[in-house]
């Protein structure tokens, strides 16, 4: 669960985090006004399945991409916060799985990675003689 | 440490940790690979400031030319399981230090403020090159010493405002460092706090805080029984041992803003040549290889009886929870059927 850039609304970040947790999720944390290399070098050395990024600044297009282009394909990533609906296409083309808009449940977000996140992959990791 | 390093490691850890896929494999890899690393615990009550301790010290080493890594321990639900690790919030330092290699843990349900497979993954950190392992415990109360037989060098953090002089004549966590911090030394109360703990750890060790040799005075301590005497030697080493006896020092510091970091560096120097030439540090190892064995066993065990009974963990020993709840039968008759592998009473 990621803030980046110049945004230190982190009450909707800590409240999702809170959610996860109660879904029996390991959530990181990383704090407010992270770059998106601390965010990608963060998600590497945690070996992550999903990177969150709560962004309220309005600043998604330039800074949501860029974390995205930083992170090995295989993390899922979802975006949280206050997005207008037209910018939400353009966020999935960079990569993005996911956009959760303001009023969406902590459920439906749990919910959502549970399903979306496979956990075949360690298994298929193994074979390649790692 | 380049980035293939860094992901190799990355994957390295969670493959222990989880135990999964070619785990053993991995470990055992680590194991002839690793070097002399020296690991450190940190450990002390919640919001005292042991992130932003570690932080401060991974980058001193880092900057000394060590490879530091850190392994930072926050608690699981104990309804879900989940957890939330936010000791990186308060690492902004090292992040982006070619140094410094940060992972967060789960305690995952082990309540001593370690997760059991904490000592694991240290092996993996040395098996890739790092010197310096730096372990932040769950934060914890007053009884939660664990920690203290894992690591080589136990870092006990306090903070002024917790409470008065008698907390620090407390048994528990308040015995077991090899460095007693005082950190937010910059508060008022701090130097209290600082000289209610040295005053307690004079009238255990002989001396100056530091080694101490046969010489040492000892006019300050008190009489402790043999048998106390010798596990307290076991640990810190005897006067007349080679190298002396161990005399925790305390230091006030102020992780935040660096205050006296370079000196408890010092300390921290002057503790591993102690503990390089004492016969404590061979002691030291082989208690560790003990609690470790023994917590296996513990594990599997308890694993082995209960998959007798049932796959299911939750259920397992529901069959003799009845009888218990009844009267029929007491906890301990109940635990010596469990042991025996007899049936629940209803089928006998």
């Amino acid at each position: 669960m990621a803030k980046v850039g110049l945004d230190g609304h982190d009450v909707g970040a800590r409240v999702v985090a809170r959610g996860l947790l109660e879904a029996g999720m390991e959530v990181i944390y990383t704090g407010i006004r992270r770059t998106p290399e601390q965010i990608a070098r963060i998600a590497l050395e945690e070996d992550v399945d999903v990177v969150g990024i709560s962004i309220l600044s309005g600043a998604h297009m330039a800074l949501v991409p860029k974390v995205r282009s930083m992170l090995d394909p295989s993390v899922l990533m979802v975006v949280g916060g206050v997005i207008p609906q037209e910018d939400i296409p353009e966020l999935e083309n960079a990569g993005v799985s996911r956009v959760f808009l303001s009023g969406t449940s902590v459920a439906e977000i749990a919910g959502y990675i549970q399903s979306a996140v496979s956990f075949t992959e360690e298994t298929n990791e193994i074979s390649d003689g790692h | 440490m380049d980035l293939s390093a860094r992901r190799q490691l990355a994957t390295a850890l969670t493959r222990v940790e989880n135990q999964s896929g070619n785990w053993r494999e991995i470990l055992r890899a680590c194991i002839r690979q690793a070097g002399d690393a020296l690991v450190i615990g940190v450990t002390g009550p919640p919001g005292a400031g042991k992130s932003t301790l570690v932080d401060a010290l991974a980058v001193h080493w880092a900057s000394q030319g060590e490879m530091v890594a850190v392994l930072a321990i926050d608690p699981a639900s104990p309804f879900s399981g989940g957890a939330v690790l936010g000791d990186r919030v308060r690492m902004t330092r090292s992040e982006g230090n070619d140094r410094i290699f940060i992972r967060s843990m789960s305690a995952r349900g082990h309540s001593g403020g370690l997760n059991a497979a904490a000592l694991d993954l240290c092996t993996v950190m040395a098996g890739h090159g790092a010197s310096r392992i730096l372990i932040e415990t769950v934060g914890v109360g007053q009884n939660e010493v664990e920690v203290a037989f894992v690591a080589d060098c136990t870092l006990v953090v306090s903070v002024p405002g917790l409470g008065d002089s008698v907390q620090a004549a407390k048994a528990g966590l308040l015995e077991v460092g090899d460095i007693y911090i005082v950190n937010k030394g910059d508060l008022p109360g701090a130097p209290a706090v600082a000289r209610d703990l040295s005053n307690m750890l004079a009238l255990v060790f002989p001396g100056l805080p530091g080694a101490s040799h046969s010489q040492a005075d000892r006019s300050m301590m008190v009489s402790i029984p043999g048998a106390t005497r010798k596990l307290l030697s076991a640990r810190y080493g005897a006067p007349d041992d080679p190298g002396g006896s161990w005399h925790p020092p305390v230091i006030a510091v102020s992780a935040l803003n660096g205050q006296a970091i370079g000196e408890l560096a010092g300390w921290f120097s002057a503790f591993e040549s102690w503990l390089r030439h004492s016969p404590a540090g061979d002691r030291r190892r082989r208690e560790r290889v003990r609690l470790q064995l023994v917590t296996l066993l513990k594990q599997r065990l308890f694993d082995r009886l209960q998959s007798r009974h049932g796959d299911d963990p939750a259920t397992a020993l529901s069959e003799w929870i009845a009888p218990v709840l009844s009267g029929k039968l007491d906890v301990h008759a109940a635990t010596d059927q469990i042991l025996q592998d007899k049936g629940p009473p209803h089928a006998q």
